[in-house]
């Protein structure tokens, strides 16, 4: 038995899964879309074969979430996932209670996508979780893959050290916590659509134009982005002419895993709010300042100080004997107050998507999609595959005032950009 | 595949207009493998449960600002309250919600015992109460009878039955402390259900004690 050390057992939730049920409400949970498109039709029955075959070698997938008298938990469940076809929007509600799994896999056309509920993985384990089950897709198509690369088999046993909670591993009192405070940041407030529609607008580039650009500006490609977004964010704070001006605050997560030495295929991430004061800013100049900004602050000592902050609230004693719906209470409006309310937009960036060749006649792109957050109308991503980088905008608003004036930028430096939507 | 003239953007191949401006762009719907469903937007229905919700307890709280500010206290607005509440409790929430029938039963007996203690504060405004020493222990005896069976029937779900009656037993000896505190004596309802939930307790520690103790801990975070 491959999961006999975790059969009948019951996960902790990790630090960072823990706000994710408290702050989910009727309307909202959660969720985000890792999704690869093939370039041929999906099998179903091969796809439902695959998912059978690898959902083993995740353990932390396969489980349900359960309430607890102090905490949520997860339950371990024994019936098989079962794939479905995608017939709602990208990332909708999905139930996490009871006996239901806290990812689905749908497929469509060409396309298979995972979409979870972030308290059982971050974007990292999901795209292995999505590598694993495209190499076993591929294979039962009849592909010879004979490298691995990076890709976890699902013969293989699965290892303590993918299931453990690295935040409570990694935590060093010593060297001190973060400040909680940040004030508001500008937000983009259009007019919101109904509930449960989420607007996805895919801006498809090849990925040397953009190097390009970035190498043109001294910055990594990460910055560059980040920068065109805090512009679009300028420029529109500028034509709206409202007498009060808040800064551009952009969230940018940070993998832990490699700076904190951890395998874990749970939540491991961290995030850096960078701040652009309002006022009249260049691109270069943007570019200089959220260069400094991302180097200096985001090194060993800051995530560490990050991964204290966040642990000592959990292991203050008052907190863990409060019963579950207190806690839920005031995690649901620290969500807002030090959550949402202080950035202007999410910027998630999973870099280059790598696979073995073999794999690559096979997959044509990857797409990374963030759900709809809970009261800002606007995130962005990007995945990068085979020498091109999709940027991702999804929104619950229904004017692309965001993505418009991106793109704009973009194409102003010379970027050919291909845009799809899921909206026509 | 086009380009936008506004927007200096490639558009894909099925899109008609511009993602980003809306300008027309495409003539066909040309299919592409980038392609989403098409989802049609419904009204749902919960958004009419929840505005009725809003409106229920509205009128609660209107009434009993009135109901004050006339009266100086509470007189006439508790009908209003129970009258709109327990319907939501007995009949909208289960209505609304996925089904599931120990939670049901659950707001069910909660219910059932709330309108107990409605009537008896509407006959005798508590000067006899009996519905907290007799009408509340025989409501939570038949919940502990309900629950014991579906325990005994619902193998897949037993844990979460073995947790409420787990929770009536520690509920009787709350209210046998109430009584004490309040009537300065205790009535043998209530011995009854404490007792009764005792002996649950005791046979779930005997005869599922792995399954028991197991949900104990992951519960209890133990």
């Amino acid at each position: 038995m491959k999961n006999e050390m975790f059969e009948r057992e019951w996960f902790r939730l990790d630090n960072a899964a823990k706000i994710y049920p408290a702050a989910r409400s009727a309307k909202w949970n959660a969720v985000f879309r890792m999704a690869a498109v093939m370039k041929s039709e999906v099998n179903p029955e091969l796809l439902q074969q695959a998912l059978e075959d690898i959902i083993d070698r995740f353990p932390s997938f396969r489980v349900t979430l359960k309430k607890g008298f102090f905490w949520y938990y997860f339950q371990y469940i024994t019936e098989l996932p079962k794939v479905c076809e995608e017939s709602a929007f990208p990332c909708s509600m999905m139930p996490v209670t009871g006996k239901d799994y806290m990812f689905r896999v749908l497929y469509r056309g060409n396309r298979i996508a995972v979409e979870v509920f972030h308290s059982i993985t971050d974007g990292t384990g999901c795209i292995t979780f999505l590598k694993a089950l495209l190499f076993r897709y591929c294979e039962l198509c009849g592909a010879q893959i004979d490298e691995m690369g990076d890709i976890l088999h699902y013969d293989d046993n699965p290892v303590p050290e993918e299931i453990e909670d690295s935040f409570g591993r990694c935590i060093d009192r010593s060297k001190g916590a973060l400040p909680r405070t940040e004030p508001k940041a500008y937000q983009i407030k259009g007019q919101k659509e109904k509930r449960g529609v989420l607007n996805v607008t895919h801006g498809s580039m090849p990925f040397e134009q953009i190097h390009a650009a970035a190498k043109r500006f001294g910055c990594t490609v990460n910055t560059y982005l980040v920068a065109a977004l805090t512009l679009a964010f300028m420029n529109r704070q500028q034509y709206e002419r409202k007498s009060k001006k808040f800064p551009v605050r952009i969230q940018v997560p940070i993998n832990l895993r490699r700076m904190m030495g951890s395998t874990t295929l749970r939540n491991f991430a961290g995030y850096y709010n960078t701040t652009t004061p309002y006022g009249e800013w260049k691109f270069e100049e943007i570019v200089a300042e959220l260069d400094g900004q991302l180097k200096e602050n985001i090194n060993e000592d800051y995530c560490q100080r990050f991964i204290n902050s966040n642990v000592s609230l959990e292991k203050n004693p008052i907190i863990r004997v409060a019963p579950r719906f207190l806690k839920t209470f005031f995690m649901d409006i620290s969500f807002y107050l030090v959550g949402e309310s202080v950035m202007s937009c999410a910027f998630s960036n999973i870099g280059n998507v790598s696979t073995p060749e073999a794999m690559k006649e096979y997959v044509d792109r990857f797409e990374f999609v963030l759900g709809a957050q809970k009261y800002m109308c606007n995130s962005m991503t990007c995945a990068s595959y085979n020498g091109t980088t999709l940027v991702t905008f999804s929104r619950t608003s229904k004017d692309p005032i965001l993505e418009r004036e991106f793109f704009k930028i973009l194409t102003e430096h010379g970027i050919e950009v291909t845009v799809s939507s899921n909206r026509r | 595949m086009n380009k936008c003239r506004r927007c200096g953007v490639i558009i894909d191949g099925a899109t008609v207009n511009c993602p980003l401006c809306g300008a027309h762009v495409n003539e066909g719907n040309i299919p592409s493998v980038y392609d989403y469903p098409e989802v049609s937007v419904k009204t749902q229905k919960q958004i009419v449960w929840q505005w009725s919700l809003f409106i229920s307890l509205m009128a609660i709280a209107v009434s009993m600002v009135v109901d004050l500010a006339v009266n100086k206290t509470i007189t006439w607005s508790v009908h209003v309250l129970f009258g709109l509440a327990l319907p939501w409790i007995c009949i909208a929430r289960p209505l609304l919600l996925k089904f599931n029938l120990r939670k049901h039963l659950s707001w069910g007996f909660l219910g059932v015992i709330a309108l107990l203690f409605y009537l008896n504060g509407w006959v005798n405004v508590f000067a006899e109460p009996w519905a907290f020493w007799l009408g509340a222990p025989v409501a939570v005896l038949v919940w502990q009878s309900a629950l014991e069976i579906l325990c005994i029937a619902d193998k897949s779900g037993r844990a979460d039955y073995e947790m409420s009656l787990t929770k009536l037993c520690a509920l009787s000896l709350i209210c046998i402390g109430i009584s004490f505190a309040w009537l300065k004596e205790c009535t043998w309802g209530w011995y009854v259900c404490a007792g009764r939930g005792a002996i649950d307790v005791v046979a779930l520690c005997i005869f599922a004690k792995h399954d028991y103790f197991g949900e104990l801990k992951r519960r209890l975070h133990i």
